[in-house]
């Protein structure tokens, strides 16, 4: 059988190592990004100079070969759904048997008046990576809009190169539709600590060119003009759609799929950032644009297509990341405003460090980790279990995975429940340590 | 000095502690350029004078006689040279390692561990006290430690002699074992030995330039696993052989 995939970032590089390991079908790799696999959330380092380009593709270039992965880099420009076959802008034509899409997201742009001015670009593609190089040859002084994950690499990327960096903000508070507020105010006081101009309940109303459509200042809600010589626009991404147009296949701002991340034709498949579920799942966006849900999607699709239909399980969500020096880390349901809930939070007197646990009479239902790592099996575990608070607290130091040395701090949120909950009086039982890491190895031998 | 003011003065340039890798791969230094090239011919030019042509190293060993005379009572040798500067290296780049980590309490402490070991164990102790003996060093990585030939030496040099080659015998086969099973191989590489001393403090800003391709891996393998067999074999026919009156390498003898 002929598989194609449409993409080579992590959905698709996923679903075809995994229908490789499950089947010795033609597996064919279409991308016009690039030729081989790299990480996307690593492009950042390239800019910053901690990493070169090839440092950044996780597979060594013989390994495609190796595994019978055929890569093509070109463009697809039309999916000829009745006679199974993919037209690319190099001239050549593909036949698939099935074919899976995973072309990923584009850069929002919501119709600003100078979003096409030269100086003005998005943060997303390896071409994006490589217009930005050219686009800050030269300058000092840039304004980002929009407040996500994107916005702060962006601006942490734009530091490294001693750019100043003016950042505007829609929200209140830097990510609070996805962090809780104390949390939010954290990353708002860190962000100015590198020295960024933060500009919170601001909107980008123009850009302004200047000679040559090249981009001169900013206009903001507030009537302030910024001059700067390059805008990043990073308010989000959206699926990118690009390859179905002009084709029966279904899409409303994503490809739609069922949970077996079929479209409406038979053998198409779409997934990752493009997909965009018909009925979503409890607690979930029906458009999932993480590094993790493509990946646990390009799984359930592989062993599909290999014949055992299999339903996409998002489980307990999860997701990290990392805003300049602050790790984030967050399990389960966190900032949901569930029925009931409750949250216990602590923060370091440093404001670097936060710990908040978030749970109801029935159990734990989310953690959120600021500049503290806590072990991924452990909090999902827990939250899937639907183990107590009383339970989780008494045993926390199991989930704590800083490395050797560093300053514990579960004892300090057991302080605080116990003086929230008067007559309780939990006690840490296990703090982490040389019997918790024999058992572990006890375990894996 | 001069770096310990550079790094210092880092300090202020990036106030916020956090990983800083920033523009590593931009620097000719630090990224293959002329500079890092001419550095490594700079480096390996010193161990081929050392090794081979010591009697060029003459003048500059006396800019280290005051120091010798006052550790060991004897004028400086190309030895003391090279023992002088690897340590004088590991502790100014040990310092860049702290600043560069002040954020990482487990960095810190390893840090501070990787440079006693080298200044002490490793540089004053041998020097002054017990002559060319390191107790941070063991078989196999110092194979000759346990060869029937130091043995007689140390058990016939008294209790000390004793102690040592019974310290040898213990940390190779007993303690090293045991702790690796527990912390695998950086409680010594990263913790003890001068080697892993010099790659975490002096080679720290290089360490994105290893080879980390499939093809390097399996070189290194072969590599560690054949040394390790060649040391075992040697070890113990030097053992066979002085207790059967050189009944295995007489034939070599002349």
């Amino acid at each position: 059988m002929n598989i194609v995939i449409i993409g080579n970032g992590i959905t698709g590089i996923t679903a075809a190592r995994n229908i490789r390991k499950r089947s010795n079908h033609r597996i064919t790799v279409i991308s016009s990004e690039s030729k081989y696999f790299f990480s996307r959330t690593a492009l950042m380092y390239v800019y910053m100079g901690h990493e070169k380009f090839n440092n950044i593709q996780p597979y060594e270039d013989w390994f495609w070969e190796k595994n019978k992965i055929d890569l093509i880099q070109d463009h697809v420009t039309y999916i000829d759904t009745e006679n199974k076959r993919i037209d690319l802008a190099g001239g050549i034509a593909v036949i698939y048997d099935k074919l899976i899409i995973a072309a990923g997201s584009k850069s929002n742009k919501f119709g600003w008046k100078g979003q096409d001015l030269h100086g003005v670009q998005g943060l997303y593609s390896l071409q994006d990576l490589e217009l930005l190089e050219d686009n800050t040859k030269n300058i000092s002084r840039c304004v980002i809009v929009g407040g996500g994950l994107i916005g702060i690499e962006l601006a942490e990327m734009l530091r490294s190169r001693n750019i100043s960096v003016s950042m505007l903000v829609r929200e209140k508070s830097y990510w609070n539709s996805i962090l809780p507020e104390r949390e939010s105010e954290m990353i708002n006081r860190h962000i100015m600590e590198h020295h960024i101009d933060l500009r919170l309940s601001c909107e980008l109303i123009e850009i302004v060119g200047g000679e040559n459509k090249k981009v001169r200042s900013v206009i903001t809600s507030e009537g302030d003009e910024i001059e700067c010589e390059l805008v990043g626009l990073t308010a989000g991404v959206s699926p990118n759609t690009n390859v179905i147009k002009n084709t029966k296949i279904e899409s409303n701002r994503g490809i739609l799929v069922n949970e077996f991340l079929e479209t409406n034709i038979a053998d198409i498949y779409a997934a990752g950032d493009c997909a965009e579920f018909k009925k979503g799942f409890p607690f979930r966006k029906n458009i999932e644009q993480v590094w993790y849900t493509g990946r646990i999607q390009a799984e359930a699709l592989a062993q599909s297509v290999c014949g055992k239909r299999t339903a996409y399980e998002p489980g307990v969500w999860f997701n990290s990341a990392k805003f300049f020096d602050i790790e984030y880390q967050t399990y389960g349901l966190v900032n949901m405003n569930i029925e009931d809930e409750k949250n216990l939070y602590w923060e370091d007197s440093s404001g670097r460090k936060s710990i908040r646990i978030v749970y109801t009479k029935d159990g734990v239902i989310g953690f959120n980790l600021m500049g503290i790592r806590y072990r991924q099996e452990v909090c999902i575990k827990w939250i899937e279990e639907k183990r107590s608070i009383e339970f989780v607290l008494q045993n926390l130091g199991e989930a704590n995975f800083d490395p050797e040395f560093f300053k514990q701090h579960e004892a300090d949120l057991l302080e605080i429940f116990n003086s929230e909950n008067t007559g309780k009086k939990i006690i840490l039982r296990k703090k982490r340590g040389l019997d918790r890491f024999l058992k572990q190895s006890k375990l894996s031998h | 000095m001069g770096a310990l003011i550079f790094f210092f003065a880092q300090l202020k340039e990036s106030p916020v502690a956090g990983v800083k890798k920033n523009n590593l791969m931009f620097l000719s230094m630090t990224n293959r350029g002329m500079l890092g090239w001419m550095t490594a011919v700079f480096l390996t030019g010193m161990y081929v004078l050392i090794y081979w042509f010591p009697e060029l190293l003459e003048n500059v060993n006396r800019i280290f006689d005051p120091l010798s005379y006052t550790l060991t009572g004897n004028p400086a040798n190309q030895w003391f040279l090279y023992g002088t500067l690897y340590t004088i290296a590991i502790l100014v780049m040990g310092a860049r390692m702290i600043i560069h980590n002040r954020h990482n309490k487990y960095q810190i402490i390893r840090t501070i561990s990787v440079m006693f070991f080298q200044l002490v164990l490793a540089y004053l102790i041998p020097m002054f006290i017990v002559n060319g003996f390191f107790f941070t060093y063991f078989w196999p990585l110092k194979f000759e430690y346990l060869f029937p030939s130091s043995y007689d030496y140390l058990i016939q040099s008294g209790g000390i002699g004793m102690f040592m080659f019974f310290w040898a015998a213990v940390m190779s086969f007993i303690a090293t074992p045991i702790l690796t099973y527990f912390y695998g191989k950086r409680w010594y590489c990263s913790w003890v030995c001068g080697c892993g001393a010099m790659a975490e403090t002096l080679g720290d800003p290089f360490r994105q330039n290893s080879d980390k391709s499939l093809k390097s891996w399996k070189i290194e393998r072969w590599m560690v696993h054949s040394v390790l067999l060649i040391i075992i074999i040697i070890t113990a026919l030097l053992w066979i052989n002085s207790t059967n009156d050189n009944f295995i390498l007489k034939r070599f003898y002349k």
